[in-house]
């Protein structure tokens, strides 16, 4: 080596800032990486840990399966009011006792439209792109109300895609687009999700839903056409 | 809180958190920012302790070089430019000598983090082409030419200051 190359790399040991670290700002540092066993990792995972966020499947379920109680309920109201307000009060009063004689009745209950099921709102993954003050985007859910949930767990870590958009950032760089619930806000480092939880780039996430439904082009936020739409976290 | 994780935890922690503290304090803009780097590095560590992952040192700085990498693109995104001049502004010297610091600076990123890795950090040139996932034959092409343009560098300033005397 050269001289002037050993007098060069001299300059750059002593510049070394590691060399001006103190014992106390090791000390300070140590205690707050040790403390990191302390408030189990689980929990630091936004919303709660992967097992909490399993744990709400039953509730969801239950939920799903009133919603689905109660649209049969209206179906089955809707077919006996129909039929007994177009049938004639004389066919009513006993079983049909030819098939020649409920043909009238299977024509009159067919035609009216079903009841609207109430009780139950899917997603339609219609979402538009918020900026936020600092330009970044996010694709946020348009969907107000929806109590219909997917089940599909998405893992990874937020960061910006290249269209400057939150969405999962793949250890191998590719991204995957991500639409957020409604009432989503954008900071300057994340976004804030409707109960106040935030998400901040570099931070591992795990987002229960599933992929948008419909056709929708989530613009620069999913340039790849498909997007995760979070609906738990 | 299970023994074996603990254990696991506490000799990655003991070997590695003060050379991983030291690396953020020279990337980093402040003490306070590279103690919470430290801390997510610790806190991604301890994780992989849960999962029975093997954490020897190289590992864990692979963790750090990410969680920096995460950090840099989150803070260059985030501050809008009238902020950066108030950073710059307002942040403390990285180092005490001012000329070493342009240097390093002026080249390339690839070059510069091989010099720093191995004068700063204490690798080897074998360790630095496993963190950087790159042949060692590169490492040691990418620290000479590192050396040389330092040391031009260095020297032009040098020049250029007695010019001005």
């Amino acid at each position: 080596m050269r001289h002037e190359e050993t007098a060069a790399l001299e300059r750059l040991t002593d510049a070394d800032p590691g060399v001006a670290v103190t014992e106390e700002e090791l000390a300070r540092s140590r205690e707050k990486s040790l403390a990191v066993r302390f408030t189990d990792s689980e929990q630091l995972v936004p919303g709660g840990s992967i097992d909490a966020f399993h744990q709400r499947r039953p509730r969801r379920r239950f939920r799903l399966a009133a919603g689905a109680g109660l649209a049969a309920a209206a179906v089955l109201a809707g077919v006996f009011v129909a039929s007994s307000l177009s049938a004639p009060l004389n066919e009513q009063a006993g079983p049909a006792a030819t098939p020649s004689a409920a043909a009238p009745e299977t024509e009159s209950s067919a035609s009216p439209s079903l009841p609207e099921i109430i009780g139950a709102k899917a997603a339609t993954g219609a979402a538009e792109i918020v900026v936020g003050a600092n330009g970044n985007k996010a694709a946020v859910s348009t969907d107000q109300g929806v109590n219909v949930f997917m089940d599909a767990l998405n893992s990874g870590k937020l960061g910006l895609n290249s269209g400057g958009c939150f969405a999962e950032i793949r250890p191998d760089g590719t991204s995957m687009g991500l639409i957020f619930p409604f009432g989503t806000q954008i900071t300057g480092t994340g976004v804030i999700l409707p109960d106040g939880t935030a998400v901040n780039v570099g931070e591992d996430f795990a987002f229960g839903g599933g992929l948008a439904p419909g056709t929708r082009d989530p613009g620069v936020c999913s340039p790849t056409g498909a997007a995760f739409l979070v609906q738990s976290w | 809180m299970e023994p074996a994780r603990q254990e696991h935890f506490l000799a990655a922690h003991s070997a590695c958190h003060d050379k991983v503290y030291r690396y953020f304090r020279r990337r980093a803009a402040d003490p306070s920012t590279a103690e919470d780097l430290c801390a997510e590095v610790f806190r991604i560590a301890w994780e992989k302790c849960r999962q029975d992952q093997e954490l020897s040192v190289l590992i864990v700085f692979g963790i750090a070089r990410n969680v920096l990498r995460n950090h840099n693109r989150s803070a260059v995104r985030s501050l809008n430019l009238a902020q950066q001049l108030e950073r710059q502004q307002t942040r403390e010297p990285v180092s005490d000598d001012g000329e070493v610091r342009d240097a390093l600076d002026r080249l390339k990123p690839e070059d510069r983090e091989v010099l720093l890795l191995t004068y700063w950090d204490g690798f080897t040139s074998s360790e630095v082409a496993e963190l950087l996932e790159v042949s060692a034959t590169a490492v040691r092409m990418r620290l000479h030419r590192a050396r040389r343009h330092l040391s031009q560098l260095l020297r032009a300033e040098q020049e250029t200051e007695d010019v001005q005397r």
